[in-house]
């Protein structure tokens, strides 16, 4: 009963979704300076203005104040607890467990990634998850070890939304989620079907791990610890080549999942 | 004399061998080189990194070419700057880049970098692929090549990290930052 219902909603709010997209498109601002617009005067810059992007059309961002406000909130959030628990975290822990945890929760997700690889009916991902799972869950030992990228099966990793995105919808309007950072319309309507394919998230599926949202919370919580215990000082490294933070991240997520989709 | 002819027509070849950089079919095998003698230096973990700087640029700065990069960044503006705004831009641009490279070589701990061949996928350009194994991911890095029009010379004009444009970033943050503020300002703030 409860799993009909947020097929419901995602279809409700697919439904939805699909009517803002059209909006958009008819007011004829769009979102991404996918292709550049600029053609060079002169053939003397050997044809970069074609290239990129100018994007002097601004971005259509009508939740700009909020989103702003948001990546200031997830940026207090990630310098204040996140950092310096992961920080402890990562002087307890030994890296290689740390690594082992994180082989583990990825394996984990292997429903996640192989169904979307499945419904952008891409054969040679599907196969490569498979032989992921497959190897890293028995010579692996349950997934501790990535033996598959080791041989040389890398990941390839989908969710929902870059199956949306294969499938033609549009990322639609940006939107910053707490704790979890910058995303979109589209990417936003798909976490539930990646919460419902993920083992790891708890909507009532028999095969998820968690007996309940807080435990489901508990799990991620570790993740997001471990993941950042991984990557001390990036964030911080990568904060220092913005002019501004919020464009910043918007920019780059929407760059980043484009060619995600693309591929 | 003809001993000193030769001795000059040698460091010509040795010097003009430097200046027209890599040919295309040796992208894959300089880039390479380059690559695993940076990893090397960086996993000798006795010098501190600030002392291995000198070398790591001498190694990168023959095949980056950052004043196209400059240029690229700030799109159409360039063409509006005076020639003394374009150097100094230029100038300033160069050392972020280095500034922000040298800055994530810290978080260099022997993860391996893989090259998956290199591509034409125009006549003046060349992507050449490769991946570094992280702890627990893989990423991407493209290096992107053209071919200047005068001196027929492959250089990098861009590089992709985990999917997204170097240049491209910033191009669309100096376009935004110029629509509210001067190029001035923009030196000035890089």
């Amino acid at each position: 009963m409860k799993s009909y219902l947020m097929r419901l909603l995602l279809l409700f709010a697919l439904f939805i979704y699909e009517g803002m997209a059209a909006d958009l498109e008819n007011n004829g601002s769009s979102v991404a300076c996918a292709n550049g617009v600029a053609v060079s005067e002169d053939g003397s810059d050997n044809g970069f203005d074609e290239e990129f992007s100018s994007c002097d059309q601004k971005v259509y961002d009508p939740l700009e104040g909020y989103n702003r406000w948001m990546t200031a909130f997830n940026d207090k959030l990630f310098l204040y607890l996140l950092d310096p628990v992961a920080d402890g975290y990562s002087m307890v822990v030994p890296q290689p467990v740390r690594i082992g945890i994180s082989n583990v929760i990825n394996n984990l997700k292997f429903p996640l990634y192989f169904s979307n690889n499945l419904l952008q009916l891409k054969a040679e991902g599907s196969a490569r998850e498979l032989a992921r799972f497959i190897i890293n869950s028995t010579i692996g030992l349950l997934g501790l070890i990535d033996v598959a990228t080791q041989i040389g099966i890398k990941p390839a990793r989908e969710d929902f939304g870059q199956t949306l995105g294969y499938w033609g919808v549009g990322s639609g309007i940006p939107i910053v989620l707490p704790f979890l950072g910058p995303s979109n319309l589209r990417d936003t309507l798909s976490l539930g079907a990646d919460w419902a394919a993920s083992p790891l998230s708890y909507t009532g599926g028999s095969y998820q791990i968690p007996n309940n949202a807080l435990e489901a919370s508990g799990i991620k919580a570790v993740e997001m610890i471990n993941t950042t215990s991984l990557h001390l000082g990036e964030y911080q490294s990568l904060k220092k080549d913005a002019l501004d933070w919020y464009t910043f991240l918007r920019n780059s997520y929407e760059e980043k999942r484009r060619k995600e989709i693309d591929e | 004399m003809s001993r000193w002819l030769i001795s000059v027509i040698l460091l010509w070849a040795v010097v003009t061998n430097i200046l027209f950089a890599v040919p295309e079919n040796k992208i894959e095998s300089v880039m390479h080189q380059k690559i695993h003698a940076i990893s090397d230096l960086l996993k000798e973990k006795r010098t501190p990194l600030i002392k291995k700087k000198g070398k790591i640029f001498a190694l990168v700065d023959d095949v980056f070419d950052y004043k196209t990069m400059a240029r690229i960044a700030l799109g159409r503006t360039w063409k509006t700057l005076t020639p003394d705004q374009q150097q100094l831009f230029a100038k300033k641009f160069e050392r972020k880049l280095k500034d922000s490279y040298f800055d994530k070589l810290k978080f260099y701990s022997d993860q391996k970098v893989v090259l998956k061949g290199q591509k034409k996928v125009k006549k003046n350009r060349i992507k050449l692929y490769s991946q570094i194994i992280g702890k627990d991911d893989v990423y991407d890095v493209v290096y992107k090549f053209y071919k200047d029009k005068k001196s027929n010379d492959w250089k990098i004009y861009d590089v992709d990290i985990a999917k997204v444009s170097m240049i491209q970033t910033y191009r669309k943050q100096f376009a935004d930052f110029l629509r509210h503020k001067s190029v001035d300002e923009l030196i000035k703030t890089i």
